[in-house]
């Protein structure tokens, strides 16, 4: 679509521009970058070690290899930023994983983590928004996303299990998972 | 990786649940760095698994108390009135 490729176009220029003002020592074009990418990679470093606290320090040593990596001028394609993220992320994640394992071998301590009070209050407001929304759910719809989403069912599974029209677990699930998307949604524009 | 791919085939869902090929997964990560909407569908639908993960034993509960057309009392006080029986 003519619209679709317009979007992606401006974001490769963003990509570019913002890289280029980071390798030039640009400092608010480093805010940007963090400003732009944090939750991304607090997410993908959620996903992938499902630990909070490991992950807000995994997003803040991936940003900052980023910067470093940006600053020393190593992203030859500006225009794969996004992927040159995704890549690092990874790479770092699996290297924590790798390490926690082995940390887990040794019985070594964990060391304390920060928080970041900001982050903190926004999570605290938006857990608190999502079970206020749960609660209002009935017990069937609780337990279509209870067993979807928590235990990986498909939606033929959760008919089974629930002695449900598979057509009826899709739009009830579609319509619980949409009511919360837009609470969330108007949570950001506050 | 198109943004109604991400909804139509449930991704979000899919990704948390460790449900998705290595190659999917990254196009997924690189979609959602890219797409701050997604990004935040994607938040909600984290956020809402947390709470689930949470409240699983009480849903399990009460769905357990309200798809029960045999409460486990009942059947119990039936199984000991046999064994009286015999």
């Amino acid at each position: 679509m003519e619209g679709e490729s317009a979007v992606v176009t401006v974001t490769n220029e963003a990509e570019v521009t913002l890289a280029e003002r980071i390798r030039a020592g640009d400092r608010s074009a480093e805010d940007e970058l963090v400003n732009t990418y944090r939750r991304g990679v607090f997410v993908i470093a959620v996903a992938r070690t499902r630990d909070r606290e490991a992950a807000r320090d995994l997003t803040q040593e991936v940003l900052i290899a980023i910067l470093e990596a940006l600053r020393g001028g190593q992203l030859r394609e500006l225009a794969k930023l996004s992927a040159f993220i995704q890549g690092t992320a990874r790479n770092i994640i699996n290297n924590y994983l790798r390490m926690r394992a082995h940390r887990a071998e040794c019985e070594l301590d964990i060391e304390a983590h920060s928080t970041d009070p900001v982050d903190e209050l926004e999570f605290l407001e938006r857990r608190r928004l999502v079970r206020r929304e749960l609660e209002t759910f009935s017990v069937t719809d609780q337990q279509i996303l209870l067993l979807s989403l928590v235990d990986g069912q498909s939606l033929a599974e959760v008919a089974r299990t629930l002695n449900m029209s598979h057509d009826a677990v899709r739009a009830r699930k579609s319509r619980a998972i949409r009511k919360i998307t837009k609470k969330f949604a108007s949570l950001s524009q506050k | 990786m198109e943004c109604q791919e991400l909804h139509r085939s449930e991704l979000a869902e899919k990704y948390f649940n460790g449900q998705l090929d290595p190659a999917t997964r990254d196009d997924f990560e690189v979609h959602i760095l890219e797409c701050p909407q997604c990004l935040q569908d994607v938040e909600a639908v984290l956020a809402l698994r947390e709470q689930l993960a949470d409240r699983a034993p009480q849903i399990r509960a009460d769905s357990q108390m309200e798809g029960s057309q045999f409460p486990g009392h009942l059947i119990s006080a039936a199984l000991s009135l046999l064994r009286k029986l015999r």
